[in-house]
């Protein structure tokens, strides 16, 4: 490599098209890596070197084949690269400004054309595995490690997590009358929920004391916030037509409660937003957004599918400890599949059912645990007197 | 503009290597400059991209994203950035991008490691009172001029144009303190300051770019801008009045609600015509300004032996990002990458320059680009959606 001196400039020539008495230029520049000056020059082969030479003959500088990078785009002009021996960039550049003189070079650079394509190649299934195992590894260990973040939590803390939640989603579904919301629990009502739910709590040895509030809601939903705060729609109570159904829908919440469902997704959910945010970098766009929501909403429906059945699971032992009728969560989930049916624009139901297992199948879990646990030992209570449940259902009075 | 006796350009065409300015249009570098056409300007910049190349990058990075699980990502970012830069040719020479998906990647571990901690502090605050969690978000203004002037080094120390580097001098918690000031001035004044804030920060970014050994300069005004800028604010504020002035929407709703039919109809049309239009002359008078002060930015830079200048008009700006946004939308996205071709093709080849540059006495700076003691926090390369 020779080291440009401004002074003296002799084999630069004014090359230009305007002048083609002194021959056609080669197409090619060469830049030293010192100086941004251009250098008009030639390329000639020479075994496993390339070797840029000036127009009057004279070699600049001979790069071996190995030590030269093509540019990822070989659209002209395009530049290639020379490195040290250590593989670090000298800064030279030739630059290809022709087609002429790329069908010139390109034969030359063929053999260093297939080693770059080889070990990119080789680096990138190196990668995809290295990837996808640190994915797999993820997939399974990740309900572990928010089940671990989730176990260091104290049930103090998730007592009043649950209580702000309650409180918003109450806030956000109630019925509102000139922007104060309206509220359900006629004291009647209320003990009588209460004293439901405090007949189920006794038999659940839960951590959690759990409170049953009513929302003034259209909608047909029940809802367990973490650290046993329970929501039911005044919707629902209006959809239910036994005490039994009742019991068994709140048994079912207290499940969730009980195995701390709600503060899992929360963690779960949490977590993978981060997750997907160190993985993607913040990709803004239209790709993007809807490769990691959809991903979001395909792994934390399962998850809420495993969560129901554990639940109803759940629901069914409680209500069996506690000598209540065990049917009525079925009885309500066969009507509530057959007012879709009926009327598959029935939103509030349908609403209900979308994160949720399909129902026939809860149906039949529900059905099988019934026939493997046999008859009851001892008789059946009554959930409560014709008289309460009619309190309850005008809760909202 | 003095030329070096032996001073031999090979494009551009400003010299013969006599030190006499060339009328004719002059071939270099397989394409066409204009001469001394524009007033003694000629163009400098030629982006030579295509929109249909972009787009295959863009699907094949997809897909690779996806597969990799989204890891793929910062790779992605880098092909797209060497495709960009090495087809816009400068003088007849391409520009080079030469940073590597694993500095971006290693540059972006440390933001998120910043970013989730921010998330902790929100949190903690929001749980000590709901009004704190203002606090935290107001952190994220400096750390996000911090992080700017961080990307813009990043991204010129990862370029080079002739083999030569670029850089950007300055620290980037001083440019923090000077934009964060200059915010809080536009706050206080209601953004009548901006004209002045514009000079300001470019000047201090502007002025601490470097290629090679050469520091480029900045010498905006804010004078010249405030005229333009009073007429655009004027001009907004003037047809957004007027547009709620002349369109009573609320009472043209009410009408359509309690009677509606042809009568109701028509009234809303108006009254919707009327704000939409007055609506879409504040967007022109906005983008008016935008073009003004993209010509006063390029037009103040310099660099030793030679001016630039913007010769992008308002009527080509205003049709391009027009089509543009339509062309987006009506793709649904996928056209992006042409719009994006159209955009750069739209800034880059209207910038024009006199002179010649001294391209012998143009080294290599002597300091090595990633020796700023900062290791991979040079990579600091985000676009943070905040």
């Amino acid at each position: 490599m020779t080291q440009p001196d401004p002074s003296s400039r002799p084999h630069i020539p004014a090359a230009s098209p305007e002048s083609p008495e002194q021959g056609k230029p080669a197409g090619f520049r060469y830049y030293d890596g010192h100086s941004a000056q251009p250098h008009a020059v030639d390329i000639r082969p020479a075994g496993s070197y390339l070797q840029i030479v000036s127009p009057a003959g004279a070699s600049m500088a001979s790069w071996s084949l190995d030590s030269i990078v093509l540019p990822d785009f070989m659209n002209l002009p395009y530049s290639l690269i020379h490195l040290q021996k250590g593989g670090q960039d000298t800064g030279e550049r030739l630059t290809v400004m022709d087609g002429a003189a790329h069908d010139r070079l390109a034969p030359l650079l063929l053999g260093v054309r297939t080693n770059a394509r080889r070990t990119s190649l080789n680096k990138w299934l190196r990668v995809c595995a290295a990837v996808w195992l640190l994915g797999l590894l993820l997939w399974w260990g990740f309900p572990y490690a928010t089940d671990a973040v989730v176990s260091l939590v104290p049930v103090d803390a998730e007592i009043a997590l649950g209580e702000d939640v309650r409180d918003q989603v109450g806030a956000m579904l109630a019925r509102k009358n000139a922007g104060k919301v309206l509220h359900c629990g006629n004291p009647a009502g209320m003990a009588a929920l209460d004293a439901l739910t405090e007949r189920l709590s006794l038999v659940d040895e839960s951590p959690y004391p759990m409170s049953v509030s009513v929302i003034n809601s259209g909608i047909v939903n029940a809802f367990a916030a973490p650290g046993g705060a329970i929501l039911v729609t005044s919707g629902l109570l209006e959809e239910t037509e036994s005490p039994e159904e009742l019991a068994g829908i709140l048994a079912h919440e207290m499940g969730h409660v009980r195995e701390r469902h709600g503060l899992r997704s929360m963690a779960g959910v949490y977590g993978l937003q981060v997750l997907g945010l160190l993985f993607s970098g913040n990709s803004k766009g239209v790709f993007g957004d809807t490769a990691q929501g959809l991903a979001l909403y395909m792994t934390t429906s399962s998850w809420s599918r495993d969560f129901e059945r554990a639940a109803d699971a759940h629901a069914f032992t409680l209500l069996r400890k506690a000598g209540l009728n065990t049917q009525g969560l079925s009885t309500f989930f066969e009507r509530l599949e057959k007012d879709a049916e009926k009327d598959k624009n029935l939103f509030p139901a349908l609403a209900m059912l979308s994160s949720h297992p399909a129902t026939a199948a809860r149906i039949a879990m529900l059905r099988e645990m019934e026939q493997a646990a046999g008859k009851p030992e001892y008789a059946l209570v009554s959930v409560m007197s014709a008289e309460d449940w009619k309190a309850v259902q005008n809760i909202c009075q | 503009m003095e030329l070096q006796e032996n001073d031999v350009l090979y494009a551009g065409g400003a010299s013969n290597g006599q030190g006499t300015p060339q009328a004719a249009p002059v071939q270099g570098g397989g394409f066409t400059f204009s001469g001394e056409g524009r007033d003694g300007f000629r163009q400098f910049v030629a982006f030579k991209g295509s929109g249909w190349e972009l787009f295959k990058i863009c699907i094949v990075n997809f897909l690779l994203t996806i597969i990799t699980l989204g890891i793929y990502h910062f790779w992605a970012k880098v092909r797209v950035r060497k495709y960009l830069w090495s087809h816009t040719v400068v003088e007849g020479e391409p520009l080079e991008y030469t940073g590597t998906g694993k500095e971006l990647f290693f540059g972006f571990l440390i933001v998120a490691g910043v970013f989730i901690l921010y998330m902790v502090l929100q949190m903690v605050l929001e749980r000590i009172h709901p009004g704190l969690s203002v606090l935290a978000a107001l952190l994220l203004l400096p750390f996000w001029f911090f992080a700017t002037y961080r990307a813009v080094r990043y991204r010129l120390t990862r370029t080079r144009w002739r083999g030569i580097r670029f850089n950007l001098s300055g620290s980037a918690w001083k440019y923090m303190f000077l934009a964060l000031g200059q915010s809080l001035l536009n706050l206080i004044t209601l953004s009548l300051w901006y004209p002045k804030s514009c000079a300001v920060l470019r000047k201090r970014i502007i002025g601490n770019i470097w290629y090679g050994n050469r520091n480029f300069t900045f010498s905006g005004k804010a004078a010249p801008l405030y005229v333009s800028y009073l007429v655009a604010v004027l001009g907004i504020i003037g047809f957004g009045v007027a547009g709620f002035m002349l369109a009573d929407l609320p009472t043209a709703f009410l009408q359509m609600n309690s009677n509606p039919g042809p009568e109701g109809f028509k009234s809303l049309a108006i009254a919707m015509g009327t704000f939409y239009g007055m609506l879409i002359l504040g967007v022109l008078v906005s983008q008016w300004f935008m073009c003004v002060l993209i010509r006063w930015e390029v037009g103040n830079t310099g660099f030793p032996g030679v001016r630039f200048r913007s010769s992008l008009t308002f009527g080509r700006y205003f049709w391009v990002q027009v089509s543009n946004l339509f062309l987006v939308l009506l793709t649904l996205g996928i056209g992006t990458p042409w719009a994006a071709v159209r955009s750069l093709k739209l800034y880059l080849n209207t910038l024009d320059t006199e002179g010649s540059l001294d391209y012998a006495h143009l080294a290599q700076d002597a300091q090595e680009a990633p020796k700023f003691g900062e290791g991979f926090l040079e990579a600091f390369d985000v676009d943070l959606a905040v």
